[in-house]
């Protein structure tokens, strides 16, 4: 897994890559709530387009980038999920819970 | 020494093959109702970094025997799930104690127009689940964790955690319709 963020005035982009699970979703984590809170930018973008498999670690990971964005008053949005990615947020009923686009333009509008 | 022709020992090889009926030994699939086909048996280690190499298994033998896509990830996910539990509480994050992981083609039990079946064994010899957790219901506020168990349960047709002596057996069953 691979995890980088670009920065813009009004949002950051998380690029992430390969598979989540129990081996790198603590630096998912870390790597994501860090960012959050030294920048707040007021938009966070997670751009899933190239995870293969995200376990229940991972989701839990994103439903606590979820929680700190709320805290902290920032938009928390999900884009380029896979079908593995989309079926494990309807098995958990996050798919209404997060915000979700298709693709970085509509994430970014 | 005499020489042999390469397609002499073509047939040679494929006579012998039919003699021993290996064409037949080499299906994946129970070729009759009742049948258990054993397909796999891996022993590794409880480090996570392994996680993507049995995922990687499972999936290939998951489509083999006639998974669609679909089903093989939600096999995929519950196997990953259960190995992630025996890893992160059965061995409290220790990374060189044993994990056994065992896959059958099953066809004693298809229920009516299921095509496969696949059952999995997960054997560890950790700390049991702790009863309040397998017996827990499903999280309904939006919190991290808890999340892998009903994943499985969603995923597959049979979950099953049993403990004889000191092992630990997740078994799961899932049909191919």
């Amino acid at each position: 897994m691979k995890i980088s963020p670009r920065r813009m005035e009004k949002a950051t982009i998380f690029d992430v890559s390969g598979d989540i699970d129990l081996a790198n979703s603590p630096e998912m984590r870390k790597t994501l709530l860090t960012e959050m809170r030294d920048k707040k930018t007021p938009r966070v973008i997670i751009n899933l387009t190239n995870v293969r498999y995200i376990d229940s670690s991972g989701v839990a990971s994103l439903v606590e980038g979820l929680k700190v964005s709320r805290d902290l008053g920032l938009r928390f949005i999900l884009f380029g999920l896979s079908p593995a990615a989309r079926e494990v947020l309807q098995l958990s009923r996050l798919l209404k819970i997060f915000e979700i686009h298709e693709d970085e333009e509509h994430a970014l509008a | 020494m005499k020489k042999v022709p390469p397609s002499a020992n073509v047939n040679k090889n494929t006579n012998a093959q039919r003699a021993h009926g290996s064409t037949t030994d080499l299906s994946l699939k129970p070729a009759r109702a009742g049948e258990r086909v054993p397909l796999l048996r891996l022993k590794f280690f409880s480090n996570p970094e392994l996680l993507g190499v049995v995922r990687s298994a499972v999936c290939a033998l998951s489509e083999s025997i006639g998974f669609s896509a679909e089903d093989a990830r939600a096999v995929i996910r519950s196997v990953d799930e259960g190995l992630a539990n025996v890893m992160r509480h059965a061995y409290s994050g220790q990374r060189n104690l044993p994990i056994h992981l065992t896959c059958w083609s099953v066809a004693s039990s298809l229920p009516k127009g299921a095509k496969a079946a696949i059952e999995v064994e997960i054997a560890d010899r950790g700390i049991p689940m702790p009863d309040d957790k397998l017996n827990a219901p499903p999280p309904r506020e939006l919190r991290p964790g808890g999340l892998g168990l009903e994943w499985m349960r969603k995923s597959m047709d049979v979950v099953q955690h049993t403990r004889k002596g000191k092992t630990n057996y997740l078994r799961m069953t899932k049909y191919a319709m």
